[in-house]
């Protein structure tokens, strides 16, 4: 039996660790760390970024092909970190969306946006339920849709417009190639900027190209396919980096050595996910700094 | 009469070396003489366990399925389905015939579920068969058309759900997945990095749940009811482990670790002394009359009881050893009971996975200490995660501290490349060698009287 002291010493030391532990965890909160990151991570065969805003706020671009997502996520957002603010879903391909889910139960999302395209799959089917389910505000996006995160923004370029609820004719069209709708948008922050191709395929690209201006980092379309990057494109943004998400060995032959060879000729900085892992892209709205992971 | 069963049990499970057929000889005439009736006994109890394989080997042969072509049939979930990364594993009922399905990873289907089945149906592979499951589907189509299952099983997993969910919200990854290993044994989600670091440090046993986390929780739980009575303290103690057997999904290692540790309880209710050795035959031969075939193969069956019989008759003398006395309680014991248990399973992990983990005993002295506390914290964490999200992630705080720190340990030492050696052998006469010298060597040691232990605390 343990005497009436011990009892006092155990309560009180035990309330000094919740109190400690509760005052830790307010001031761990997310915090500005005065710069910008993008990590594009190494999820095998498949697509997800993740920005971290100057001011602490989370972003993330699709979610790849499984659960990987969420080791790459443990390891770079901030500890005790449960929030996000924005998670855009590119387009409803397995390759884009199979992580996302995972990270729906897991994390407060405060705001999903996506193309609203038809796609009848059970995982995509699933992510509306979950969506629904936790009331998660759902935006339809389209070209010139925009979010400020301090003084970084993120603005929707494609589509052009909205692909909810288009007539039934041309909705069987768009499924045929649901690469194309997917979203492609922009990260801006002052001097900085990255573009996001999403799946976007060459008749997109070209479509686009005209509207296009220059960014520091491209994200090059359908993990580095030989589709996937047309000289249209290049030559108005004009991309010092080039990341191309792929997963090693992978059974598309992505990157196709096409696409390789036109970054190689306009003199862009290649990195892979599938030979780098991981790419961290951090600027403080000036210039620029490369970190790899493998 | 306990040392009849006692005998008549520690022959059972050479059953396997027997190939003769099943004839039955008459004890009634030797009765009188209590030589021939010990005899009489071990040899019924060695051909009614052959027959008793036999017959049920020829049942399981006997089940014939249309392999290879399309079937659609409704099938009922029976177990706690395991969700990988990427995909998703069900087991399903159809008339008393197991199949197992692998599907993408969404929708997600639970246990009770009725499932309407349409794809072509495989041979099982011969582990896949040893475990009672006849068949295989790989992406059938699905479609699921009612709820069955059993209610209170339905409810446990249940509460097994949530309590992960709660986990997860709480916690980033591998956080979140080491920690539902370490208290549910759901290794699904656990990253491959990870996984491979802990089998090269031998200490993949404290995710994979085994009878050390009954003992714990039954620690925890007898401390907490034992304010109470000693009545409520019994039955509490009983409901834990028969919740704890079905919430994991019942492995092996956990229906042995559970019967032995309910029996212990009973026994310490009861206020009875406690034979391990009959304790532990009897255990192993009433879970092999559910599956005769764990003996031969069944890894984790037979790991389990090898790493307990090491920890009951062989740490003990590694404790006594001079190099080990001087260390400080603690310590010593963590030591001993990682080396007497690994002793013991060392033939069959070289055996089957070719591997020896070289820095296992200190890897494991390192963080053993800390996983009494870290399955606290994780019940705590994912409780309170259950009560408010926001709490859950404030205990979520406290729970990380121990689970980082084993983790880096374990990824430490895994980058030490010598950590773990690769062995291939197709032999197994060197293990008759070895569990026979590990056998004499506890003999000689016990006549010796240097043998004593506290069987009490350990399960």
């Amino acid at each position: 039996m343990r005497s009436i002291r011990q009892n006092l010493q155990f309560i009180l030391g035990a309330a000094v660790v919740i109190a400690t532990l509760i005052g830790v965890s307010f001031f761990v909160r997310p915090q500005a760390s005065g710069g910008l990151k993008v990590y594009f991570f190494d999820v095998g065969q498949g697509d997800a970024s993740y920005i971290k805003m100057p001011g602490g706020e989370d972003v993330l671009i699709d979610g790849g092909p499984d659960n990987k997502v969420l080791d790459e996520l443990g390891k770079v957002m901030d500890f005790g970190d449960r929030e996000i603010n924005l998670v855009i879903l590119s387009h409803p391909h397995a390759d884009h969306l199979t992580g996302l889910l995972e990270v729906l139960k897991r994390y407060k999302v405060d705001e999903v946006w996506e193309t609203g395209v038809e796609y009848s799959s059970q995982t995509y089917d699933s992510w509306q339920k979950e969506i629904s389910a936790q009331k998660i505000p759902d935006k339809i996006v389209k070209a010139g849709d925009e979010k400020n995160f301090g003084e970084a923004k993120i603005v929707v370029l494609y589509p052009l417009s909205p692909l909810e609820n288009l007539p039934a004719g041309r909705q069987v069209k768009r499924i045929d190639n649901l690469n194309n709708a997917s979203i492609i948008n922009r990260l801006d922050y002052q001097k900085f900027s990255v573009l996001f191709l999403g799946d976007a395929e060459t008749e997109v690209q070209k479509k686009i190209a005209p509207q296009m201006r220059m960014a520091t980092v491209l994200k090059t379309g359908h993990h580095g396919s030989r589709n996937g990057t047309t000289e249209e494109i290049l030559a108005v943004v004009r991309p010092a980096l080039a990341i191309i998400s792929a997963g090693a060995k992978n059974t598309y032959g992505h990157p196709h050595a096409e696409a390789l060879n036109l970054l190689k000729s306009y003199a862009v900085r290649i990195f892979r996910t599938d030979q780098n892992g991981t790419i961290e892209v951090d600027s403080d709205g000036e210039g620029y700094s490369v970190k790899t992971f493998r | 009469m306990g040392i009849f069963i006692g005998d008549f049990l520690k022959i059972e499970p050479e059953w396997l070396l027997g190939f003769l057929g099943g004839f039955i000889l008459v004890l009634v005439v030797f009765w009188r003489d209590i030589f021939w009736r010990l005899v009489l006994f071990i040899l019924i109890g060695l051909i009614g366990g052959l027959t008793y394989y036999r017959i049920w080997d020829n049942r399981q042969f006997s089940k014939v399925l249309p392999f290879g072509h399309e079937v659609s049939f409704v099938g009922e979930i029976i177990d706690h389905p395991d969700f990988f990364p990427s995909q998703a594993r069900y087991r399903v009922s159809y008339q008393e015939i197991n199949v197992q399905i692998i599907v993408g990873r969404y929708p997600e289907y639970h246990y009770g579920d009725k499932l309407m089945l349409k794809g072509a149906l495989k041979k099982p592979n011969d582990y896949l068969f040893r475990q009672g499951i006849l068949g295989e589907m790989f992406n059938p189509e699905v479609q699921r058309i009612g709820r069955g299952g059993k209610l209170l099983t339905r409810a446990i997993y249940q509460v097994r759900d949530r309590f992960e969910a709660s986990l997860n919200r709480s916690l980033s990854e591998p956080y979140a997945s080491f920690a539902a290993g370490l208290v549910l044994g759901s290794k699904g989600n656990i990253p491959d990095s990870l996984t491979s670091d802990f089998n090269r440090t031998g200490t993949t046993h404290i995710i994979a749940v085994s009878g050390y986390n009954v003992t714990i929780i039954i620690i925890y739980i007898g401390l907490f009811l034992g304010l109470f009575s000693r009545k409520l303290r019994f039955w509490g103690s009983i409901l834990a482990i028969l919740a704890f057997v079905v919430m994991t999904g019942a492995p092996a290692s956990v229906i042995r670790a559970g019967i032995l540790a309910g029996l212990i309880t009973f026994g310490r209710y009861q206020g009875r002394r406690i034979n391990m050795l009959i304790l532990i035959l009897l255990t192993a031969s009433t879970m092999l009359l559910f599956n005769p075939y764990a003996l031969k193969y069944d890894l984790s069956f037979e790991l389990s009881f090898l790493a307990f019989i090491g920890l009951v008759y062989l740490s003990p003398l590694v404790e006594n050893l001079k190099l080990v006395r001087w260390l400080p309680k603690n310590l010593k014991s963590s030591l001993s009971e990682t080396l007497g248990a690994q002793l013991m399973v060392l033939p069959i992990l070289i055996f089957s996975f070719g591997r020896v983990s070289l820095l296992s005993p200190i890897v494991n002295v390192l963080i053993l200490w800390l996983i009494p506390l870290s399955m606290l914290l994780v019940f705590l964490v994912g409780i309170s995660g259950l009560i408010s999200i926001g709490l859950g992630q404030i205990a979520g705080f406290l729970g990380w501290f121990p689970l980082k720190y084993i983790i880096v340990v374990v990824e430490t030492f895994s980058k030490i490349p010598w950590v773990s050696l690769t062995f291939k052998t197709a032999d197994w006469w060197w293990m008759v060698i070895f569990y026979g010298v590990i056998g004499l060597a506890v003999l000689k040691l016990k006549r010796q009287g240097k043998f004593q232990t506290n069987l009490d605390e350990k399960y």
